[in-house]
């Protein structure tokens, strides 16, 4: 019961900010839209008992990604009033893309047999310890070359973000 | 309460509650134990006697862009730690030498970025040395502080 009115709160938040977000007309405001719908859809991971996959939403989505979205914002941004209307080929691209996206969810949607899932047997293949069991045996090897691959982020965006002096 | 979930949630709100409510209490108690003197200098954005210079909507300089995205690569990494941890006490000494491998790749990148000087606020030229670099940066503040005047 109480879960139902959560998740409908939830949901409500998430959708309520992405409707935000397409609507501002200021990039700032879309901005905290955004972070309303980042907020509200690991709220949903929570809510669904997927703890690992509702923590790195708003540690790396939220907390990190979204920053640097603000950063960009300010470094780009000569006015607080900046407008942000969008061109119609742009816009006419965007309404292709979301057709699209949202025609692949609602295949997606149906097609998964929702009912014939065990929710006890799902809810353990979700749990932190699996995963964490899983990384440091199953899938040792990618976990550590994941690290390669930050290590090549972190030099190559630094490389190309740099200042010239 | 059937779930961990719904626990989790009922904490949460009545974590969120409190929280509002130990700041409205303080606010509530010193709106009635304090004076009333307004001046025009208290609604001023910064109060501490250092007048504002410009707009504050300036083009934000691009160094703080590179801080961001090692900020991210660590928040990432912070991420994956996650799962680690909760399994580390099981995982035994493979899983801490698991994961310093893990961390150390990363620490390289970040030795990298330090020794190159992307993280200097005025980025070293070639030859100079760490103390004049230190001075560079002081004259320069000097100098932008001397412009304002």
């Amino acid at each position: 019961m109480i879960e139902d009115a959560a998740f409908y709160i939830f949901a409500g938040v998430s959708l309520f900010s992405a409707i935000a977000v397409v609507l501002s007309k200021n990039i700032v405001r879309a901005a905290v839209g955004l972070l309303g719908t980042l907020g509200g859809v690991a709220c949903l991971y929570f809510l669904a008992d997927a703890n690992l996959l509702g923590v790195i939403q708003l540690i790396v989505y939220a907390g990190g990604t979204l920053i640097l979205i603000v950063f960009g914002i300010m470094l780009t941004s000569q006015s607080p009033w900046v407008g942000f209307l969008p061109t119609k080929v742009q816009a006419i691209a965007a309404s292709i893309v979301a057709v699209i996206l949202t025609i692949g969810i609602v295949r997606l949607v149906t097609l998964v047999p929702w009912a014939q899932r065990n929710p006890d047997e799902l809810s353990q293949s979700l749990t932190v310890k699996s995963i964490g069991d899983a990384l440091l045996t199953t899938y040792l090897v990618p976990f550590e070359v994941a690290s390669v691959l930050l290590l090549v982020v972190m030099i190559g965006a630094a490389y190309l973000a740099r200042t010239e002096k | 309460m059937d779930r961990p979930g719904l626990a989790l949630i009922v904490g949460l709100i009545i974590f969120i509650i409190a929280g509002i409510c130990m700041a409205l209490v303080a606010l509530v108690i010193g709106k009635f134990l304090r004076t009333s003197l307004p001046h025009p200098e208290k609604d001023a954005a910064y109060e501490c006697g250092e007048p504002t210079i410009g707009n504050s909507w300036v083009q934000f300089d691009l160094r703080f862009y590179v801080v961001a995205l090692v900020f991210l690569i660590f928040d990432i990494e912070m991420a994956l730690f996650y799962p680690w941890a909760v399994v580390y006490k099981d995982a035994g000494i493979a899983g801490l030498w698991d994961m310093l491998f893990f961390f150390a790749v990363l620490v390289v990148g970040f030795a990298y970025l330090w020794k190159f000087g992307y993280l200097d606020w005025v980025r070293a030229t070639h030859g100079q040395r760490p103390s004049n670099r230190k001075i560079s940066a002081d004259d320069a503040m000097g100098r932008a502080a001397r412009g304002w005047q």
